[in-house]
């Protein structure tokens, strides 16, 4: 072939455009088609390439603890409904001759639980709850079931209640706490219409002092703490540590076996504790 | 091909001087096969197969849609492996283009004409046909456009024997350098891809480059310092670790991070570019296979990843040949020949797009890694078949 360098070139180009010809061709057929419609699901961004490797965070691990926490703690848990306690009605005024007669009073609102309040089986039927001044249990008349008040102690500022019993069969009771010293996460329970929730804290120093309403000390955390009135104290481990409740210098915790000795036996009749 | 030499008379059957004007007789399909699987080798393993085709399948296998031997977990695990891998591979290819770019700029040019001409093909008619059909994709368009792209670049000529003849020892030059381009194009397509580091772009683009000088100095320091072998191959591994572990605390490229310090090891006085590469040569095939096996191991079945495929393997294919049409300018090579070797994409591509889906959403990674991984193997068969058809055409 004499003309085989000259026709070598020849070729090649008509191999790229060939090639490219094809391409471009059965693109351009391809993209008539339109890709079928799919619902794009959700799903969890992929992780850095040492994350499998890196220790996990504290706070993973706390979320962890207090997500099996709740499921431990639960059965020994109720939630009440509270309501302000209704002021008395106006003495009704003798209405004079010559006065004209005073409209009539509109109906009765009906019975709205304002605020909700976590309380703490200290038997399997009988709760502890903290109970504000100026409110009281929430009960529906005619609603059978429900809790039920078994004392008010306004100089302690809680209240027994009887409580319907839990649903399931694990010990409602939990183990106690003997003494709280502080500087330690605790997770701190309150209560929300739809259940119990759980948060962790931390509670640095405290101070046992005496407590002449409950005749034992009780564990004064601070104003300060992040721990509401009302709210249940549990160390990580699912022991109850207390009930926390307002005081003149703040938040003070009536610690678990106090609670236990007052209530857990005024219940059984043993005791006449309330006061 | 070698054919043996027909010595008998023909007589008893041998070549007559007709036979031997119309030459020997074309072989059967089992024969062609039979041929090819004699004619070449690769890991010693099955003779033609290159690793691909073998690791590839073997990883889909394994993996969790598979016999679930390599679960979600182990994946997870090994993502930290891969980002050594990839590093390593930069490394590689940084030593390579240090020792060529002293003395083959023309080559280096050419090569990165075929590279960069295979990267649009590929990018255009991805972003085109995406658009055009509607494909749901949940990362910008020209992010998944560019990953096919990079990943197409990726050229491993393993189907080249670079002892056989002229055009394949140029070819797995070419092969080496044309990854160069695609790895600095890489570098800059991590810092635009959106990202939840609230941190300047082009800081980000320059991150690879301060981390691969800072660990070239760190190697160089201390690799020729090493008292035993030993402890020489620790230091190496430890400064790759390095390389890897810095590319992913940064979230940049491990490939360019890889680059510029095998680049530096290559450009600095001393043997520290010989003795990585004498280490390397120890842990290279092994990271082929975890490369290889991860990816098939990660492959997930889409619709959008086969019908990504097809403009894939076709603009891939289009932007090899042209490419090599171009650079043959350059070369003193046939074209055709050049595009033959270029075919093979190599561990390369699929390198690319497990860098991709590291940095991709999710849903886009899987569907990049995916199509990546399928055309490579595809691409590894062809060039099997296409070369030796090829060169027993020429002999003609």
């Amino acid at each position: 072939m004499a003309n085989g360098i000259e026709e070598r070139p020849g070729r090649e180009t008509r191999l790229v455009v060939l090639v490219v010809a094809v391409s471009v061709a059965v693109l351009m057929l391809l993209a008539r088609f339109r890709f079928p419609p799919a619902n794009l699901t959700t799903v969890a961004p992929t992780p850095g390439p040492f994350a499998g490797l890196a220790a996990r965070a504290t706070f993973d691990d706390m979320a962890a603890t207090i997500a099996a926490l709740m499921t431990k703690i639960t059965p020994g848990l109720a939630v009440v409904p509270l309501v302000p306690v209704p002021t008395d009605p106006p003495v009704p005024v003798k209405p004079s001759a010559k006065a004209p007669a005073p409209p009539a009073l509109p109906p009765a609102p009906p019975v709205v639980p304002s605020i909700f309040a976590v309380a703490v089986r200290v038997r399997p039927d009988v709760g502890v709850v903290a109970m504000p001044a100026g409110m009281q249990l929430a009960t529906e008349p005619g609603v059978a079931g429900g809790p039920e008040l078994i004392a008010l102690e306004t100089a302690r500022g809680v209240a027994s209640l009887r409580l319907p019993p839990p649903s399931d069969t694990s010990p409602a009771v939990p183990d106690a706490v003997d003494r709280f010293s502080g500087f330690a996460y605790v997770a701190v329970v309150t209560a929300t219409a739809n259940g119990p929730t759980l948060r962790p804290v931390f509670i640095g120093r405290v101070d046992h002092s005496p407590d002449a309403a409950w005749g034992a000390p009780t564990v004064q955390i601070g104003r300060d703490s992040g721990v509401p009135s009302g709210a249940l104290i549990y160390a990580l481990d699912g022991r109850f540590i207390g009930l926390a409740i307002e005081r003149t210098g703040g938040i003070s915790i009536v610690p678990a076996p106090t609670l236990d000795s007052v209530f857990a036996a005024a219940a059984s009749g043993s005791g006449g504790a309330a006061r | 091909m070698a054919v043996p030499r027909d010595i008998r008379r023909r007589e008893i059957g041998g070549q007559d001087p007709l036979d031997r004007r119309l030459g020997p007789p074309p072989p059967t399909p089992l024969v062609w096969l039979l041929s090819l699987l004699r004619t070449r080798s690769a890991l010693g393993l099955a003779p033609s197969l290159t690793p691909a085709v073998i690791f590839l399948p073997l990883g889909a296998l394994l993996g969790p849609l598979g016999l679930g031997l390599i679960s979600t977990r182990i994946l997870s695990r090994l993502d930290v492996a891969v980002t050594i891998a990839l590093a390593v591979i930069g490394v590689m290819v940084g030593i390579a283009l240090g020792r060529e770019i002293r003395h083959a700029q023309r080559l280096f040019i050419a090569a990165s004409l075929e590279s960069l001409i295979t990267i649009g093909a590929v990018a255009a008619a991805t972003a085109y046909f995406a658009a055009t059909t509607g494909l749901p994709i949940d990362a910008p368009l020209a992010a998944l456009a560019l990953a096919l792209g990079l990943s197409a670049s990726a050229s491993s000529a393993t189907s080249a024997d670079p002892d056989s003849e002229p055009v394949a020892a140029v070819a797995t030059r070419v092969a080496d350098l044309d990854d160069v381009l695609p790895i600095a194009i890489a570098v800059v397509a991590m810092a635009i891809v959106p990202s939840a580091d609230p941190g300047p772009r082009w800081i980000l683009s320059l991150l690879p480059i301060a981390a691969g000088i800072a660990i070239g100095a760190i190697g160089g320091l201390v690799f020729e310092r090493a008292e035993s072998g030993a402890e020489r191959a620790v230091f190496v591994l430890g400064t790759l670790s390095l390389a890897g572990g810095a590319a992913a605390y940064l979230h940049v490229s491990p490939l360019g991070v890889g680059l510029v310090a095998g680049l530096c090891w290559t450009i600095v006085p001393g043997r520290a570019d010989r003795i990585v590469q004498d280490d390397l040569r120890r842990v290279q095939h092994p990271l082929v296979v975890l490369l290889l096996v991860t990816a098939g191991a990660m492959w997930t079945p889409s619709i959008a990843a086969v019908w990504l495929l097809t403009p894939y393997l076709l603009f891939r294919l289009a932007g090899k040949v042209t490419g090599a049409w171009v650079s043959a300018w350059f070369l003193d090579v046939s074209a055709s020949d050049l595009a033959a070797y270029l075919i093979s994409p190599g561990v390369l591509a699929v390198a690319f797009a497990l860098n991709f889906r590291q940095v991709l959403p999710p849903a886009t990674g899987d569907m990049v890694l995916s199509t990546v991984a399928i055309a490579t193997a595809a691409f590894e068969l062809f060039a099997v078949a296409v070369v030796p058809h090829w060169r027993r055409e020429d002999r003609r």
